[in-house]
C-alpha cells in the first residue's frame, strides 16, 4: 500500500531542500514559455461531444476521430459534456476554447436549437462544420398494429384526427420536427407524446403505449429486422434498403410532403470559424481521408448510416437551413424561449 | 448441447491465454477501483475505457468492458462499508448495513459476505442470460409508463420504511426533499423550467452523482474530522472473518433467491439499473425479514440482498441488449456504444448471424464474476489496512477524490457547487436525525415517477384504469397496497392474526 | 453543536450520566425539531406558490396540457405533503415545549467545528476549484486541511487558518472585482502565484512548528507535506492522461508543467498516413473555407 510505504519511509533528503528544489524546478519550467507556433498538430486534440456517451453522435464521433487520428498524426480524445440546453454547455466550452484547432465540438442537428431555447446567444454561423453521417427518419408501427402500408395509416389518421398516438423523441427534437412536417404534409392530426429520447419512444411503441414512432433507421434497424416494427415509409426522397427489405419513401407516395421534407439528420463536429484556414484544411484533409477509410465505411454500413462527408461552406449551408427550420418551428409552436428574429435567424422559405 | 460447447470453449480460450487473463484481471481491478472511488461509477468506467479498447479486437474489448462493468458495480461496496461514503448509488444501499457492521468490528465479514453474494448474483444473472433471454426480454418490454411509475412509487415508498417508526415522518421529509430536488430543471415532457430561478446550469436538472457524493461523502468527512474520530471499534485487529461464512449464506437462501430475481428483473427493464435494483431488493429483504428492526444496525441480510441484486442486475441488463439491442441499464448504454464502435451491433440479427454470441457473452460474464471474486478476496485483505491510517490524514484525501469524482462524469464545475450545497444541507439533516438515504432515493426515482405518470395519463387520456388492467402493473399495485397496509398498524395486526390462524389450522391438519 | 454531540464517548460515562446525557440530547433535538419544522413549513409554502405559477392548461412546447399532465402537478403534491409533514413535526415539538427548549439550548451552540470542517471543503470547491489551477488548489487545500486536523495543535491551527482564509479573502476580492481576470489576460496564469505564495507560507509555518516541537512533530509534518504533494501529483496525471478527464481548471502546474512535459516528451508519437485523396477532393479543400 502506498500509505504504508510513505509512512515507513525514511526520507534522507531534508524536506526543506526538497521543497526548494521542487519550487526551483517549477519556476524554470513555468518561466520558459515555449508556446511557439509549431506545426499543427503538435499535441492531442480534444473532441467535446455535446451528447451522452453511447449515443449516435458520440459513437460516430469516436469512430470518425479514431480514423482521423491516423491521418492527422495525433490522438483525438473524446470527452462528453452533456449538460445544458441542446448541448449548450459543450458548445460554449468549444466556443470559449482558443481558436487553435485543438478543440473540436462533436454535435448533431439538434444543437442548432440551443440559441432559441435560451442555451446561449450565438448562431451556428460562428462555426465551420464537418458533417460525417446521417440516417434517414422512418415512420414505423408496432408489429400488432392494424396498418401495413403508409396509405392505410394516412387514411386512418385522416379519418380519426387526434386519435393516433405518436412518439418521436422529445419536444423540439429532429424527429418531432419531422413528425410535424409529416402531419402538415398529409393534412392530418396526431396525438404527439413526448419521451425523453428516441429509445424511450421506441420502447413505448414496442409495449404498445403509442401507435407510431418516428426515429432514424439507425436507431430502429434491429427492431425492424426482428419484425417487432413494421416500417411504413422513410421521410426522405428515396426508398431505403434494409437487408432484403425495401422501405418505400413517403415523399414519393405523397408528393405534397416535399414542401416540408426532407429534413435530414446531420452528425459530425465543428470548429470555430476563426481557426486559421491552414489548420482547418489540415483537419478537413484528415476528415476526408477518414470518410474514405474502411473503418468509417464499415461502421456506416453496419449501423445504417449514410456517409455524408461534407465540410466547410456546403456543410455550413446545411446547418444554416436546419437552424432556421428548427428555430422557427419551435417558435411557432410556442416552445422556444427566444424569438429567432432577435437572433437574426431568417424564416425558412 | 451447443450452448455448453461454445460456453466452455470460450472459457477455455480466456483462461488458457495469459494475455486475456491479464486483461481480465486488470480490467476487473480497474473496475473495482472505479466503483470504490466516490463519484466514479461503472457507467463512467465503461465510457472512459471505450476509447482505450478501440485497438483491441471485439471479443477482447467485450471481455475488458464487461469486466469493468462487473468490477465497477461490485467495487462500490468498499468505501460504502469502510467509510460510509458509497462509491456508487447502488452501493448506498449496501452502506445502510455494511457500515454499521464495520463499526461493530465486522468489516472483514461484511466484505466477505458482499464479495460472495456478488459472485452468486453474477452467476444467477449469467444463467438467466444463457437460458431465458428471449422470454425475459419479452416480459420486460411490456413495461409501459404506468409500470415504470409504479416501480418508482414502490421504491419511494421504501424510503419511508427505511427508518425506525418514530423517525418515519422525518424520513418522509427527507424523501420529499429528494423528489423536489429531482423536479428542478426542465421537465422531460414540455421542457418547462421548474425551480431554475433563471439559472441555465439548472436547466438540465440535477445529476445523481453530485447529490450522492454531497449527501453521503461531505457530511461524513466533516463529522469524522470534527470529532477527530479514530473509529474506536474499527481497529485493524478485530475485523472479523474474511472468508464467507456459509452458514449465514445458507440461512439467507430465500433472501438471496428473491434478491437475484429482483436484480435480473429490474436489470432487464430498459433504462433502469443497479441503483434501483439494490434499493428495491433491500426494501423487499427488510419487508420479508423476520427481524426487520435489525436492518440499518448491521444486519448481514442487508449486505447480502443488495450485493446479490447489484450483480444479478448486470446479467439482467444484458438480456434486452443481446436479444433486441436495447440496453437495460445506464452502463449497458455505454456498452452498446462500445460494441457499435467495434461494428458489433447486438440484437436479433446478430443472434441469427452469430448464434454463438450469447454463450460467449455468458462465458465472459462468468469469467468476470470469477475474476471479481478473486480480486475481491485479495483486495479486501489489503483495503482493510486503510483503517490503520489515521482518519484525520485520510479524510481530506477523500474530499479531493469526491471533488474530482463528481466532476469526471459531466465535466461541469456547477456539479461541484451543487455537491457542496447538498453536502451542507445533508450535514444539518444528519445533525437533526433525518435519514439521508430517502433523499438520494428521491433524486434517483423522482424523475421516473413524474415523467412516467404524466406520460401514462397522456396516452390514456387521463384514465388510471390500465394500471389495474395489465397483469404486471396489477401485481405492482397489489404489492404497493400491501406495503401501505402494512404501515397502518391496525390492518397489520389484523393480517398477522389471520396468518397465524391459518398457520395453526394447517399445522393442526397434519 | 456538532462537536458536543459527537465528542461524548458513551463507554466512558457512568450509567446515570448516560441517561442524563440522553435526555439532554432529546431536549435539544426537540428544540431543533421545532425550528426545523418552521423551515420546512416556509419551504413548502415556497414550493406550492412556485408550482401554482406553472402551466396547468393551454399549450406548452407544442403539447396541449390538461391538469393531469402539468409540470406543476408533482411539485404541488410535494409541497402539500411537505406542509403536512412539517405541520405534524411542528405540532409535536410545540406540545413538547419546543420553542422554549430551543431558546434554552441556543446559547450552547458552538459552531466552530462545523465552520472549520465545512468551511474548508466549501472554500476549496467554490474558490480554489473555480479560479485556480486544480493541482495547486488541491495542494493548498490538503496542506491546510490535513495540517489542521492531523497535527492538531491550537497555535499552529490559528496560524494555518489565518493564512488560508487570508488567501481566500484575497482571491474573492481579486476575482469578484475583475482584477484577477485582467491580470490573467496580461500574463497567463498570473493569479496562480498567489496559491504558490500561500503554499510556501503554510509550509513555513508547519516547518517552524516541527522544529519547535521535536522529533515526533517533525515526522508528522513531513508526512503532511509529502502526502499533500504526492496525492494530487498522482491523481492529476492519472485522470488527465489515462482516463482523459480534463481538470476543472488547468493553470500554472497542470497546463504549463504537466501538459507541456507530457505532450512534448511522454505522449506516444504517431505516424501520419496518407489518405490517397483524389485531385477533385483536394480541390474541394481549397474552396471550402
Amino acid at each position: 500500500m502506498l500509505f504504508q510505504l510513505l509512512f515507513n519511509r525514511e526520507v534522507t533528503v531534508k524536506t526543506k531542500h526538497l521543497i526548494t528544489g521542487l519550487a526551483a524546478a517549477a519556476m524554470v519550467l513555468t518561466m520558459g514559455v515555449a508556446s511557439a507556433d509549431e506545426r499543427y498538430p503538435s499535441r492531442n486534440i480534444t473532441d467535446v461531444v455535446t451528447w451522452s456517451a453511447g449515443g449516435g453522435t458520440d459513437v460516430t464521433n469516436r469512430v470518425v476521430t479514431a480514423a482521423m487520428s491516423k491521418f492527422i498524426g495525433t490522438n483525438i480524445n473524446v470527452v462528453n459534456k452533456t449538460v445544458g440546453v441542446s448541448g449548450s454547455v459543450g458548445l460554449l466550452e468549444g466556443y470559449n476554447a482558443k481558436p487553435d484547432g485543438y478543440t473540436l465540438i462533436g454535435l448533431s442537428e439538434s444543437n442548432v436549437t440551443a440559441a432559441v431555447m435560451g442555451g446561449w446567444d450565438k448562431r451556428v454561423d460562428v462555426f465551420d462544420f464537418f458533417i460525417a453521417t446521417s440516417s434517414p427518419d422512418v415512420v414505423s408501427v408496432g408489429k400488432n398494429a392494424p396498418w401495413n402500408t403508409m396509405e392505410e395509416l394516412v387514411t386512418y389518421i385522416k379519418d380519426n384526427p387526434g386519435k393516433v398516438r405518436a412518439g418521436a423523441g422529445g419536444a423540439g427534437s429532429l424527429h418531432h420536427i419531422n413528425l410535424l412536417a409529416f402531419e402538415k404534409g398529409i393534412g392530418g392530426e396526431l396525438n404527439f407524446i413526448p419521451y425523453p429520447g428516441s429509445s424511450a419512444s421506441q420502447n413505448a411503441a414496442l409495449s404498445g403505449e403509442i401507435d407510431i414512432v418516428v426515429t432514424t433507421v439507425a436507431e430502429q434497424n434491429q427492431l425492424i429486422q426482428s419484425g417487432d416494427f413494421k416500417p411504413l415509409g422513410t421521410l426522405t426522397d428515396r426508398p431505403y434498403y434494409l437487408g432484403e427489405m425495401t422501405i418505400p419513401s413517403a415523399l414519393e407516395l405523397y408528393p405534397q410532403l416535399k414542401k416540408h421534407l426532407p429534413i435530414g439528420q446531420a452528425i459530425g463536429f465543428a470548429v470555430r470559424k476563426d481557426v486559421p484556414v491552414e489548420v482547418k484544411k489540415t483537419i478537413a484533409k484528415a476528415f476526408l481521408s477518414a470518410m474514405k477509410s474502411d473503418e468509417v465505411q464499415k461502421f456506416a454500413a453496419e449501423n445504417h448510416y449514410e456517409v455524408i462527408g461534407e465540410f466547410g461552406k456546403v456543410a455550413n449551408e446545411r446547418m444554416d437551413r436546419l437552424e432556421s427550420l428548427f428555430s422557427w418551428t419551435l417558435w411557432d409552436l410556442g416552445a422556444a424561449k427566444v424569438n429567432p428574429e432577435t437572433l437574426g435567424i431568417p424564416r425558412p422559405e | 448441447m451447443n450452448i455448453l460447447n461454445v460456453f466452455s470453449g470460450m472459457l477455455l480460450q480466456i483462461f488458457s491465454s495469459p494475455l486475456l487473463i491479464v486483461i481480465l484481471i486488470g480490467s476487473t481491478f480497474l473496475g473495482i477501483i472505479f466503483g470504490a472511488m466516490p463519484g466514479l461509477t461503472a457507467t463512467l468506467g465503461v465510457a472512459l475505457l471505450t476509447t482505450l479498447t478501440y485497438g483491441l479486437d471485439s471479443e477482447t474489448a467485450l471481455l475488458a468492458l464487461l469486466a469493468i462493468y462487473v468490477g465497477g458495480v461490485y467495487g462500490g461496496m468498499y468505501t460504502a462499508i469502510l467509510l460510509n461514503i458509497p462509491g456508487t448509488a447502488a452501493s448506498a444501499a449496501t452502506a445502510m448495513d455494511g457500515y454499521p457492521m464495520a463499526h461493530k468490528g465486522q468489516a472483514g465479514r461484511a466484505f466477505g459476505l458482499a464479495t460472495t453474494s456478488s459472485l452468486i448474483g453474477s452467476l444467477v444473472g449469467m444463467t438467466f442470460v444463457a437460458l431465458l433471454s428471449p422470454l425475459i426480454a419479452q416480459v420486460a418490454l411490456q413495461f409501459t409508463s404506468y409500470e415504470y411509475f409504479l416501480l418508482a412509487l414502490f421504491g419511494i415508498l421504501i424510503s419511508g420504511s427505511l427508518t425506525s417508526p418514530e423517525l418515519a415522518i422525518k424520513g418522509w421529509i427527507a424523501g420529499l426533499f429528494g423528489i423536489w430536488l429531482s423536479t428542478i430543471g426542465q421537465d422531460h415532457i414540455q421542457m418547462y423550467p421548474r425551480f431554475t430561478f433563471g439559472m441555465h446550469d439548472l436547466d438540465n436538472g440535477i445529476d445523481v452523482v453530485p447529490v450522492l457524493i454531497g449527501a453521503f461523502g461531505i457530511p461524513q468527512i466533516m463529522i469524522v474530522l470534527e470529532s477527530k474520530m479514530k473509529l474506536g471499534s474499527m481497529n485493524a485487529k478485530s475485523l472479523g472473518k474474511l472468508l464467507p461464512d456459509f452458514r449465514t449464506m445458507f440461512q439467507n437462501l430465500r433472501n438471496i433467491i428473491t434478491s437475484a430475481f429482483t436484480g435480473v428483473g429490474i436489470g432487464a427493464v430498459p433504462g433502469i439499473g443497479e441503483d434501483i435494483a439494490a434499493w428495491v431488493s433491500y426494501g423487499i429483504a427488510r419487508k420479508t425479514s423476520k427481524t426487520p428492526e435489525e436492518f440499518g444496525k448491521g444486519a448481514p441480510e442487508g449486505v447480502i440482498s443488495t450485493c446479490v441484486a447489484n450483480q444479478a442486475c448486470v446479467g439482467g441488463a444484458m438480456i434486452p441488449l443481446l436479444s433486441l439491442g436495447i440496453p437495460g441499464s445506464p452502463p449497458a448504454v455505454m456498452l452498446l456504444g462500445a460494441l457499435m464502435l467495434h461494428n458489433v451491433a447486438p440484437g436479433p440479427m446478430l443472434l441469427k448471424s452469430n448464434p454463438d454470441f450469447v454463450p460467449q457473452v455468458t462465458a465472459i460474464l462468468f469469467a468476470a464474476g470469477i475474476a471479481m471474486w478473486i480480486c475481491g478476496m485479495i483486495l479486501s485483505k489489503q483495503v482493510i489496512h486503510i483503517l490503520r491510517v489515521p482518519q484525520t490524514l485520510f479524510m481530506p484525501l477523500i474530499a479531493v477524490l469526491c471533488v474530482i469524482g463528481s466532476f469526471a462524469l459531466g465535466l461541469h464545475v456547477f456539479n461541484l457547487y451543487l455537491m457542496g450545497i447538498i453536502g451542507i444541507i445533508s450535514y444539518f439533516f444528519i445533525k437533526l436525525h433525518l435519514p439521508i438515504a430517502p433523499l438520494v432515493i428521491g433524486v434517483i426515482l423522482g424523475p421516473m415517477a413524474d415523467t412516467a405518470l404524466r406520460t401514462g395519463l397522456k396516452t390514456t387520456g387521463g384514465s388510471l384504469w390500465p394500471m389495474v388492467d395489465r397483469p404486471i402493473s396489477l401485481v405492482l399495485v397489489l404489492i404497493i397496497v400491501a406495503i401501505v397496509c402494512s404501515q397502518i398498524p391496525f390492518i397489520n395486526t389484523a393480517i398477522r392474526k389471520i396468518f397465524s390462524r391459518v398457520k395453526n389450522k394447517l399445522a393442526g391438519a397434519y | 453543536m456538532g462537536r458536543e454531540i459527537m465528542s461524548n464517548h458513551p463507554e466512558q460515562m457512568q450509567e446515570s450520566d448516560k441517561l442524563a446525557q440522553k435526555t439532554l440530547e432529546q431536549e435539544r433535538l426537540i428544540g431543533w425539531d421545532f425550528v426545523f419544522s418552521i423551515v420546512v413549513l416556509l419551504f413548502s409554502v415556497f414550493i406550492v406558490s412556485n408550482s401554482l405559477t406553472m402551466p396547468f392548461s393551454g399549450t406548452v412546447g407544442g403539447v396541449t396540457t390538461t391538469w393531469y399532465e402539468s409540470p406543476g402537478l408533482l411539485p404541488l403534491f410535494i409541497g402539500t405533503c411537505l406542509f403536512l409533514a412539517g405541520l405534524s413535526v411542528c405540532w409535536k415539538s410545540a406540545t413538547e415545549n419546543g420553542w422554549a427548549l430551543f431558546c434554552q439550548h441556543f446559547s450552547e451552540i458552538n459552531p466552530t467545528g462545523f465552520l472549520l470542517s465545512g468551511g474548508g471543503i466549501i472554500s476549496y470547491i467554490f474558490v480554489f476549484i473555480s479560479w485556480y489551477d486544480f493541482f495547486l488548489g488541491s495542494f493548498v487545500f490538503l496542506l491546510f486541511y490535513i495540517g489542521l486536523y492531523y497535527l492538531d495543535d491550537e497555535k499552529l491551527s490559528r496560524r494555518l487558518i489565518a493564512i488560508y482564509y487570508g488567501t481566500i479573502i484575497i482571491s474573492v476580492v481579486l476575482f469578484l472585482s475583475g482584477v484577477g481576470a485582467y491580470a490573467n489576460r496580461v500574463v497567463d496564469f498570473l493569479t496562480d502565484w498567489i496559491l504558490i505564495a500561500c503554499a510556501v507560507l503554510l509550509i513555513t509555518v508547519m516547518l517552524q512548528f516541527a522544529t519547535r516541537k521535536g522529533q515526533e512533530a517533525r515526522r508528522k509534518v513531513r508526512r503532511v507535506l509529502i502526502i499533500s504533494c504526492v496525492f494530487p501529483a498522482i491523481l492529476v496525471p492519472t485522470f488527465r492522461y489515462f482516463l482523459l478527464v480534463p481538470m476543472p481548471k488547468e493553470g500554472l502546474v497542470v497546463e504549463r508543467v504537466m501538459n507541456t512535459t507530457y505532450y512534448t516528451y511522454l505522449a506516444p508519437k504517431k505516424q501520419v498516413e496518407d489518405g490517397n485523396l483524389s485531385d477533385d477532393q483536394l480541390q474541394s479543400l481549397d474552396d471550402a473555407f
